[in-house]
Order: C-alpha cells, then structure tokens, then sequence
C-alpha cells in the first residue's frame, strides 16, 4: 500500500499483528516494562491527590496571609508560600485538579472527533476519505497554538472554551492512527467473513472493527493528555489559560517569574508538577503502546513524536 | 519584494550596527522600559510612554517646573496672557532648529496644534477633549466646519496669538508642552495617516535626542542633539531596551549594562537588598500611580453610599503598602497630583473599620445569608471585579480578599488590556474595576478630570455639584481660589466616592551607580530632566 | 512527479482558504468593538467613530470584510492595527532572530540527537537505550516556560554564565553577531530540548527497522566492519524519516518559539504573536497564521517529494 513520507514518520503502520490480541500477554509485558509501572504507579497517585485535594491540601489554596509573604519551604510550608502568602503545595495540590481536569475532557473531545473521523475515513474510503483527510489536514496546518492564544485572548478565558479548543485542534493524529487501524482491519478476513453474512457498514464498523482499534486508541490517548497538559500549562503561563483566582499550575509559574531570584520555589514547583504529570502519562501511554504491540514500537518511535 | 528584505535583513544581521555605523558614542546610558511604544509622535496620541519619549525627542512652547509645576519658557522665549485670560501671546526663541538642520517658526507650531484638533485624528481624543477644545474654532475645525483653527494665529514667523473660547488655568502647563513638528516634512501626510507613517517612528522634532533606529521590540537608539538650543547634552547616546522580565532586567542591572529603567517595577524585597549591593544604586520615588477600584453606580448593588463606604473600610490600606510594596508609598485619598497646591493635605486619609463597614452594609439591609454570603431580599451579594494581568490583578486579589470578610462573594476577572480598556472600561460594562489613575503624570489639577463629568462617565456616577467644581477649577485663573474650589472637588470626592483610591505606592527604581541622575520626585520627572544625565567613566 | 506536485499545490488553495476563512470568524466575531480598543469610544461621537471605522475597513459588511482581507494578504499591503506599520515588515524585522533560534535548535538537535539515536539502535532495550529514552521521554514532557526559567535561573542567576534576556549587548550601539552567540545559547537549549528527543527516536526506529533490511544483512554477511555497515548503508537511509520529522514538526517549533521568545525577551516572531493576540491585532494575527500555514504546507511538500526522490520504494499518491 503506497505510502507517504507524512504517513511512515507518524508511525502510522498498518498493524502487523498475527493473532487477535491475547490481553494476558499484553498485561504481562506491561508489567515487565519498569518505567511503565512506575509511571502508572506515579499516574494514580497523582489522580488521587487531584481527587483527594480538598482533603490532602493543609490550607485553602485562596487564603492570604499577607504576614507570612514569600516564606521559603518549611515545616509549616513545605513548598513555601507565595507573594499573597498562600500556601504553594496547596494551590499545586488545587491546581492539579483543574490541569488534569482539562487534560482528561479535552483528551476526551479529541479521541471522539478523531476516532469518529479516522473510523469513518478508513472503512468508507474513497471519496469520504478524501474529504476528511482534507479536513484532517487543514487542521494540521494550522499553527495550534496561535489559533488557541487568539481564540483565548479574543472569547476570553473559560476552561470549557480551553477544553473544547485545545481538543478540537488535537484530533488529527488520533484520525489519522485510527484511520490506519480501520483500512487494514477492512481488509482481514473476519471482517470479509462478517460481510458475506450480510453484516452492514455501521454494524460492521461498531461491532468487528472498533473493538480491534481500542488499544490504538487507548495510546493515543494517554499521549494526548500529556499533550493538553503541556499546552495548557504553556497558555495559562501566557496569561491565556485559566482565569484566577483558580490556581492553575501554568500561571502559578508566571505569577512566580517576578520573583525568581528571591523566592525560586513559586515558579519552581507548579512547572515540577507539570512535568512529573506529564511525564507519567508519556511514560504510560509509551508502555502501553510497547505491550500492546512490541513491533509497532520499532517501526513508530518516539512516545509523543509528531504533535498537532 | 519580501524576499530581498529578507536578504536585506540577513547581510544586515551580519553587519549589525543598528543604523549608527558612523556613531563613535562615549557616554551612552542604557533605559529599559517595561512596556513597548506604539509609536513616536505626540501628535498621535497620548499614553504614559509617549508623556516621556515627549520630552527626549521633541520640545513644547513651555514646559512646567519640576518641582514647582509652574510654566517655564521652552520653545517660546516669553509671553503675555491677557486680563481675561482668553488670549495669549508667544513670542518663539530664534535659532531653534529641528532635528534635520530646519528653522523653527510659528507655523509649524500652528500646524502641530490644529493636528490635534483635526477630525481624522481619532486616536488622540482624549488630549482633544481634555485640552485643545478651549482653543477658539478647534471645535469648528475638529466638526469640519472650518478650513482651519480660527484661533491659532500667526502673527509672524516668531509670534503666535492664541485665542481661547474660555479661561483654561491648566494652558501653559497642558497644551502648551505638546511636542512640536516640522510642518515641512509632515503636512503633505494625510491626517489619517500619519499614525501608521513611517515618519511617526523616525520623528522629527527639536529636542534634546534625535532618533536614530528603533528595532521594534528590541531597542530604540537615540543620539545627542548637537544642536540643541539649550547646548548639547551630556550624554552622547540613549539606548532604550524594552525587556518586559523584571529578573532579566535585574540581572542586566548587576552585568553593568543597564543604567535606568521606567514603568519597570522592582520588587520591594529586591529593591532592598538592591540597596546594599554595591552594584546598584537604589532610588525610592514618590509614586506615580493611584490605585483605585470603582464600581458601577447604576448596579443595584452599589447604588447605596452606605455600601460603596463599607467597601472602602473594608481595605486596610496601611497593611497593604506593607504587604505589597514593603511599606513604600502612601495612601491615596485624591486624584490630584500630591506634589500640587492644590492637593488638600488636610483630607483625611480614608479609614479602616471592618466592625464600621459590616455595619453600614446592616443598615443598608444586608445580613449574612447562605455560606456566610450576605443577602438582601433573596438576592446574594455577589459580583466580580475586572483587572488586568500585572499590579491591577494583584490587587483585585487583595480586594476580593478583603470583601470576603464583610461576607461578599467576589469573584476576579482577568483581561487583557485592550480588550479592558475598550470593551469594558469606556461603555461602563463592569460591576468592579482595580485600575490605576496617573496622578504623578498631572500638572495641574484640572488635567485628567473630564472623566468625572456627567457626560463623560464610565461608571454611571453623576453630579451636578462635581460637574460644576470642574468646570469652575478649569476656568479660574486666580490660585488661591483654585485651592478653595478644588479643597470642596476632593471632599465631595471622598465622600461620594466616585472612584475609591486605595495606595499610591512609591516607584522602587534601580540605578547603575555610574549614571548620575538629578534629584527628582518622581521618575517622570528624571526622564524629563534628561539633560541633567551623565555617566561617569 | 510533476503532476503530484501540481496537485499538491492545487490542494493548497482550499486548506489556505479554509485557514484564513477560521480564523477570520474568530477574529471577527469576537465580542467587543475592535475600534474601541483603539480609541476612547466615548470621546468620540458618532460621525466620528464611523469614520474612523472606516478608515480601517470595519464598517463593511463581513463578507466583504473578509475578500478585502484576502485581497491584502494575497498583495502584501496589510497593516497592523496596533501600529499602522505594514506586517510584512515587521516580519522581516523579526525573522532573523527566529530564524537562528530555529535553525539554531534543528542544528543542535540534529547533531546529538541522531547520534544517540544511532547509540540506542545499536543495542535495542539495552541499558544504554533505556536511559536515553527516559531522558527522551522527559525532554518532551518538560514544560519550556519552565525549562527556560529554571536555565536562566541557573545560568545568569547563579552562575553568571550566560546572560538572561536579549539579543546582543545593548550598551554598545553597534555589535558583532559573535557577540549576540552568549544571547542564543539559553533559548536554542530549550527549543532544543523538545526536538532532540524525537529526533533521537526517529533515528533509533528507522535505524532498527533499516538494520533489519535484507541489503543491510547482505553487508553484514560479507564480513564489513559493523561500523561500515552502519555508517554507510543504514545511516543514509535512516535519516530520511528523521529529516521527515524535523519538517514536520516546524509548526510546533514556532508555537514553542511564542513562549521562548516571551521568556527570554528576544524580538521574534512568536512573541510577534503574543502580542498580536494579546492586543487584538487582527491584521497581524491573520497574516501569521496563514504564512505559517503557507509554511507548512510547503515544507510538507518539501519533505514528500525528497523523500519519494530518495527512498524508490516510496510510492506517492
């Protein structure tokens, strides 16, 4: 099947795989691989603290208390407090809740609109195809992260509006992924054989093929939270994430950067949550993809290699 | 066509010289500043930043003391004021050259004024409205009923009549300092278009520095003005660096190649250790901004005095200086310059009395409801205040901080400034405001008030009496009645709180310790005496 | 050949169209008069405000708005709102220090990252490999707002190494471009740090999946030294995906060059967009959008052709 140079460094390989999938033999190579299990060890706890913060955060991550300004870590602040004398661990413990918010319902958008658009590009084909990876493309060029400061800046900052843009400019790889899946999926024989029962589009694509992608899509996204979690990050660091008084780990960074030299751990910590966050999602959703096909790992490559 | 600029770009880049090849400068000081320019013309329009780069590049027919704020003689030598005060007449220094070698006359100071008064100068309405109208015929000339400004008058190359339609007390030290152009090079340009013009950026003008390149975003390079009537600056050059990140400015500072900066505010933790550091020289000035907050009057909410009052005795304005600006600063109560006559020492400062406020707002009808959220016929007391990102956010947190107290449920709301000042600011769509008034800028206490103007109004605060106290201070000459009238404008003021001031915290500046710098209030004024800069060796 | 390319170049017409329709919407149906952050709309009265409005084309109705906007980008006679300067020249103005940073950050990336990419293929799942995908893993995880202040923090805070903002030595009115190379180093590091890692996978997969090839085999077979057998043969077809990358991911680089940019002070393009964002500058916002698209899509080209020119096995479409 001819391919285009986009296609091979996406990693966007029709799957090779000799049996249906055995999830035993899945779990298992999971579980071998450390840094997956450390990461998705990591992943829980980080989504229990999220959860659990109103109960784990010592303080009120809003409150002031101008007397103790700009303390460094200590016993009673072990991330130290910020220019309004709030607590830092509290608000990174508060703000986690919002960034992972974020990162899981925009995850959510871009895995509908990409799965929606990829299943039905790769099972129709032809003409709907054509159509859709146009769509697919226009949205790839477009320079996402202009599109979402102006978008921000001009509709003003409201976390559904972050989560449906960021989601809605970060399906195509999803598509794309999913479309592969479903144009060699079409091909095999128990999708012929469903066919020569008579089987229909719609069924046929929900009840034969769809089952087969969900570890394709399982990875992506994993990969994709990672993903939303950065950008938000980067664009409430902007001043065009999320409003305050919400602490958001991204504009706990900004709101730090005057102070850089005097009191570093206001800036340091939200951006080290940010990136253990990330991290434990790319370190996941990297594991997965190995134990769910290990030769799909030598063909595809990085963890979060060509991002929309 | 953008492809040779780019190759243009590129060799340039490799030769980078920022158009000053033949400059063989000594003594240049290098300014950052906080915020980009627009552009350079003070004809265009008239923000904080150009209030500055006005008196570097171009020079007015006066301009005011320092210290006393009184008019001095400028670009004209003398002049007379009539009895009535309607007329003035100036007689213009001779010898005065513009920057590219041509002689100034009055008719380049004529059609300077009427720029500002012409109708496709849309973006400078504020100075317009503020201290042009009273010129007799701008009016006529901005409505596009007359060819020209009846009453500027040019009597000869060297004398200028001025006829005014009223007395304006603030003339000398208002719209007599705006910058002058060469008529020569800038009135074959349309009006309209003189804004975006290239001549805006690379302006010419009489003063003190001359423009030399300005890399948008990067630095503007001024040089000494050799001729200048005054004699040469000191100085040779003046970089102007734009670098937004205090750290990178602080860090800058420490390296030795920065000198000054303005609308770039240091920490006061850093300005004090800044000032045992023998690489810095640390300078507190008196603040040049007001903070206030303001609410809208038409809102159900805040239509009682009782509870604008409560809202303002809610701030403990002493522990916020301390809190926020380590305690440099005072507390704002006017918005007349401090250093004026005409600011009333003896209005007191306003209070805090939180047990005070909880009880006006009982008086008012409001008790703690729900959550501890006070509540009025079913009806919370809840809204949200409107800042933008930097020291007006900041203190939005601090209000809704202090409000939630008396029990209110605020909520911050952050915007971009432009989008603040032009969709929500000026049609009045706020409930609250944390927003910043200039007062350090004012030379008069007439200047900037048209805001409280019934007509004028933002925040649908209307008085007949506050109308009528403006309009008298403006349009009387004698000083000492000035006082009295202005004495009765701040207490009306501070009582009806149209505005509530909060702190007026001092301007913390570093300094290179090579840069000598003359002794000033505030740093407006250092940058206005620019020749009195030097560096040492 | 030709005919894909033509094609290609056909299909560009909807995308761009498609690009500039968007974001005109958003910016123009943004709530707020665009006028009134310009001027104090209550200063003016009506007359006055119509006309200004018209002078910067706001008073027509939007489609016409939208041709007028087509028809100034496709001419290049389009200015900025906030400044009245021509964007095209406020680009050039800004495109070497963008351009550096980026080739700066591809140059950087290209030359560690593909031969740890090279290391790890070697030995696949060995001790050395895992260690540099950990490392890849962090590096594309690692926020570059962050990444950058705790750089700067480290560097020109503690260290006075390197200074902290900038792009040459502003006391001096006239530089050398070896003196702007301190002001670089921080912000290509950065920039760097996000291309490197896929740079180094890419190169270890296709290394892997060239290593497995039959004509690699044939060499190994006939008893050439395995750096031979590396360096020549598997080498120069690996990198093909690797160069692939790189093109692709230029989009993402300009938007990471937004945030650089803002940290490091540096007069860019992407900081260009901030602001532009920021002070809702349509003109500006619209033509960066589509020359980057425009970018894009010729780059991908680029990438496609090269690769089919290089690689036989590769069909185009």
């Amino acid at each position: 099947m001819a391919r285009s140079a986009l296609d091979v460094a996406e990693g966007v390989h029709p799957t090779v795989r000799g049996s249906p999938s055995s999830r035993q033999g899945e779990f298992r190579r999971f579980l071998s691989n450390r840094r997956a299990v450390v990461g998705a060890l990591l992943l829980v706890a980080l989504g229990l603290s999220a959860v659990l913060a109103p109960v784990l955060a010592p303080y009120d991550p809003a409150e002031q208390h101008t007397a103790a300004a700009v303390q460094p870590p200590s016993a009673a602040h072990p991330m130290g407090t910020d220019n309004f004398g709030r607590d830092v661990l509290s608000r990174a413990l508060w703000g986690g809740r919002v960034s992972q918010l974020i990162g899981l319902l925009s995850m959510a958008v871009s895995v509908a609109v990409g799965v929606t658009v990829g299943g039905l590009a790769g099972f129709y084909g032809r003409g709907v195809d054509g159509i859709l990876m146009r769509v697919t493309e226009t949205v790839v060029t477009f320079p996402t992260f202009f599109l979402l400061i102006t978008l921000v800046a001009v509709f003003g900052a409201r976390v559904w509006l972050l989560i449906l843009a960021i989601g809605l400019t970060s399906w195509p790889i999803t598509a794309r992924v999913v479309r592969a899946e479903f144009l060699t999926l079409r091909e095999r024989e128990f999708v012929h054989a469903a066919r020569a029962l008579g089987a229909g589009g719609l069924r046929l694509m929900a009840r034969h093929i769809l089952p087969n992608v969900v570890p394709v899509v399982i990875v992506a996204a994993t990969l994709r939270v990672a993903y939303v979690i950065l950008v938000e990050a980067g664009l409430s660091y902007l001043g065009v994430g999320v409003p305050p008084p919400t602490a958001s780990w991204g504009s706990m960074v900004a709101d730090g950067r005057d102070y850089l030299f005097r009191a570093w751990w206001i800036s340091l910590f939200p951006g080290l949550f940010v990136f253990l966050t990330v991290m434990t999602y790319n370190l996941v959703g990297d594991g997965l993809r190995d134990a769910f096909d290990p030769q799909q790992v030598a063909a595809r490559g990085s963890a979060t290699g060509v991002e929309c | 066509m953008l492809g040779a600029r780019v190759v243009g770009i590129f060799s340039l880049l490799a030769a980078v010289t920022a158009g000053s090849v033949a400059l063989a400068a000594e003594k240049v000081a290098v300014v950052a500043v906080g915020a980009t320019f627009i552009n350079l013309n003070p004809l265009t329009h008239l923000v904080s930043t150009i209030r500055v780069m006005n008196n570097l590049l171009f020079d007015g027919l006066t301009k005011f003391d320092d210290d006393t704020y009184q008019p001095k003689p400028d670009l004209a030598e003398s002049w007379t004021v009539s009895k009535d005060g309607r007329e003035y007449v100036f007689k213009l220094r001779r010898g005065v050259v513009f920057h590219d070698g041509s002689p100034l006359t009055a008719s380049d100071v004529k059609w300077s004024w009427e720029v500002i008064c012409h109708k496709d100068n849309a973006r400078i309405a504020d100075a317009y409205v503020d201290h042009y109208v009273q010129i007799k015929g701008c009016r006529e000339f901005h409505d596009g009923r007359a060819a020209g400004v009846e009453g500027i008058e040019v009597v000869d190359d060297y004398t200028l009549r001025v006829r005014l339609t009223e007395p304006y007390a603030p003339f000398l030290v208002s719209t007599a300092v705006t910058g002058i152009l060469p008529r020569a090079r800038y009135a074959s340009i349309p009006v309209r278009a003189l804004f975006q013009h290239p001549l805006s950026r690379a302006p010419i003008g009489t003063g003190p520095f001359m423009y030399v390149d300005w890399r948008e975003g990067d630095r503007l390079v001024l040089k000494a003005n050799p001729r200048y009537f005054l004699g040469k600056p000191k100085l040779d050059g003046l970089v102007i660096r734009f670098i937004e990140d205090p750290a990178a400015r602080l860090l800058e500072f420490k390296s030795g190649s920065l000198h000054f900066a303005f609308f770039a505010p240091v920490l006061p933790e850093e300005f004090n250790v800044a000032r045992s550091d023998a690489r810095l020289s640390a300078k507190a000035y008196a603040g040049v901004w007001n903070y206030f907050f303001a609410v809208d009057h038409a809102n159900a909410l805040f239509k009682d005095l009782r509870v604008r009052q409560a809202l303002s005795l809610a701030l403990d304005r002493r522990r916020i200086l301390a809190a926020q600006w380590g305690g440099y600063g005072i507390i704002a109560n006017s918005p007349i310059n401090p250093a004026l006559p005409a600011y009333d020492k003896k209005l007191p400062a306003p209070q805090y009395d939180l047990s005070k406020a909880k009880g006006l707002l009982a008086e008012a009808g409001w008790r703690p409801g729900g959550g501890g959220i006070l509540e009025k016929d079913s009806k919370r007391f809840e809204f949200s205040i409107l800042s933008f990102a930097g020291p007006s956010r900041t203190m939005a947190i601090v209000y809704q901080d202090s409000w939630k107290k008396l029990g209110m449920d605020v909520k911050v709301e952050t915007i971009d400034f432009p989008t603040l000042w032009g969709v929500r600011f000026h049609p009045g769509k706020f409930e609250a405001l944390s927003f910043l008034w200039p007062s350090g800028f004012y030379p008069d206490p007439a200047v900037g008030l048209y805001p409280f103007l019934c007509a004028n109004s933002r925040s649908g605060y209307c008085s007949h009496e506050m109308d009528r106290l403006i309009i008298a201070g403006r349009s009387t000459l004698n000083p000492q009645e000035r006082v009295r009238i202005y004495g009765r404008f701040q207490e009306l003021f501070a009582h009806e709180m149209p505005f509530s001031w909060v702190v007026s915290p001092g301007d913390l500046r570093l300094a290179s310790p090579k840069l000598i710098l003359p002794e000033r209030q505030n740093d407006f004024l250092v940058m206005k005496a620019i020749l009195g800069w030097d560096l040492k060796e | 050949m030709q005919r894909y390319v033509i094609r290609r170049v056909a299909q560009f017409v909807p995308v761009l169209f498609g690009i500039a329709f968007v974001t005109f919407l958003i910016v123009r149906l943004a709530p707020g008069d665009p006028v009134a952050m310009l001027v104090d709309t209550t200063l003016l009265n009506h007359e006055e405000l119509a006309r200004f409005r018209g002078q910067l084309g706001l008073d027509a109705p939007l489609p016409i708005q939208f041709l007028t906007i087509v028809k100034q980008l496709a001419s290049g006679e389009i200015h900025s709102f906030r400044t009245g300067q021509p964007v095209l020249a406020m680009l050039a103005d800004r495109l070497p220090v963008t351009g550096v940073l980026l080739g700066g950050a591809i140059a950087l990336s290209l030359l560690l990252g593909v031969p740890m990419g090279v290391l790890s293929a070697r030995r696949p799942y060995g001790r050395l490999d895992n260690w540099l995908t950990l490392g890849a893993l962090a590096g594309v995880s690692v926020p570059g707002f962050w990444f950058a202040l705790v750089l700067m923090w480290v560097f020109a805070g503690l260290l006075h190494l390197l200074p902290a903002s900038g792009t040459g030595p502003a006391t001096r009115l006239s530089y050398s471009v070896l003196d702007m190379v301190p002001y670089f180093v921080l912000p290509v590091v950065v920039l760097a740090s996000g291309l490197l890692p896929p740079v180094m996978r890419y190169t270890r997969s296709s290394m892997l999946d060239v290593l497995a090839q039959d004509y690699v085999r044939t060499a190994r077979s006939k008893g050439l030294a395995e750096s031979v057998v590396i360096y020549r043969h598997a080498l120069r077809n690996a990198l093909l995906p690797v160069i692939t990358v790189v093109g692709l991911l230029l989009p993402v680089l300009v938007g990471a060059t937004a945030v650089i940019e803002s940290v490091f002070a540096m007069p860019g393009i992407g900081r260009l967009v901030v602001e532009a964002a920021l002070n809702h500058d349509y003109p500006t916002i619209m033509t960066l959008t589509f020359l980057t698209a425009v970018v894009v899509l010729v780059s991908n080209l680029l990438v496609d052709v090269a690769y089919a020119v290089l690689d036989p096995r590769i069909q185009l479409e």
